[in-house]
């Protein structure tokens, strides 16, 4: 969908209409969801989010400047959101029970699943906005200046997160992290 | 592995992009959209009705306080009370449901 397409849906969402705000969330779940399933974890919890984030977004809608793409501002929405409504003993049962999950896959001798754990756990063990980060530029939906938005830090700050925090993944797949 | 590949090949382990389209996801999305604009629509005319009746709760003992008798207060109570009952009735003639005026109404919404 092109930008001009989007800013015509959005006004189309803003006077009401149903239809256009479905064919935004059509058009922008992929990389939402993509984002907040590397960000959070667990597949359920982070669609769940992500509906969330969608509804809330149909109610504040109005705050969208277009300046930006539409799941940039989804994005930085879901994101307060998590931020907001994290309770730590809650991400701690959650992660246990992605760690569970993988786990039991990965007995059955499944080589995949060992990297999917290895990786999951450098993950959680990173920072928040580090993580954040990470799950915003590494399958290339968002660039960095995508992401600075998003997060509300510094540019810089963002580079850095991310050279750092994929340094850290590669030497949890066992691979020599590149230098920078 | 060009960087580019890795990245994309840990992106796919951490967590995969889902198939789209996703109608079950829509419908899910617009059905919490839908709650949620309901869910504020009830907040907000309960708490025009708590401002409303607080605000005629108060007429009295404000009026009291003021020195306004029973007496001096009567018409003013009176005509505030048949300005009330025009307006409810208003109302109903206009937005009730079986509106008298339903017609008129939806050729001038038409037009």
């Amino acid at each position: 969908m092109d930008a001009a397409e989007e800013a015509r849906l959005v006004q189309a969402a803003r006077n009401g209409d149903m239809t256009a705000f479905g064919r935004l969330v059509d058009a922008n779940q992929p990389a939402v969801r993509a984002f907040l399933r590397r960000f959070v974890g667990s597949y359920a919890d982070a669609d769940d989010l992500a509906q969330e984030a969608f509804a809330r977004t149909w109610e504040v809608l109005e705050r969208f400047d277009g300046s930006s793409r539409l799941r940039t501002f989804i994005c930085g929405v879901a994101f307060q959101y998590w931020r907001r409504a994290r309770r730590a003993d809650s991400r701690r049962m959650a992660r246990d029970d992605a760690y569970a999950q993988l786990e039991d896959q990965e007995t059955a001798g499944d080589a995949r699943m060992a990297q999917k754990l290895a990786l999951r756990r450098a993950m959680d063990e990173l920072p928040d906005d580090q993580r954040a980060a990470l799950a915003l530029c590494l399958g290339q939906d968002f660039t960095h200046a995508e992401a600075s938005e998003i997060l509300k830090l510094p540019l810089g700050t963002v580079k850095s997160h991310v050279t750092r925090g994929r340094a850290r993944l590669q030497a949890a797949l066992g691979a020599p992290a590149e230098a920078g | 592995m060009s960087e580019r590949d890795a990245d994309l090949l840990m992106a796919d382990l951490l967590g995969e992009a889902p198939e789209t389209p996703d109608p079950g996801f829509r419908y899910d999305v617009l059905f919490r959209a839908s709650i949620r604009a309901r869910r504020r629509a009830a907040m907000s005319k309960a708490l025009n009705q708590i401002a409303l009746f607080s605000a005629i709760g108060l007429i009295f003992p404000v009026g009291g306080a003021l020195g306004l008798t029973w007496e001096m207060a009567q018409p003013l109570v009176m005509a505030t009370g048949l300005l009330a009952l025009g307006l409810a009735a208003a109302s109903v003639t206009i937005l009730g449901p079986r509106a008298v005026l339903a017609r008129s109404r939806a050729i001038l919404t038409r037009s």
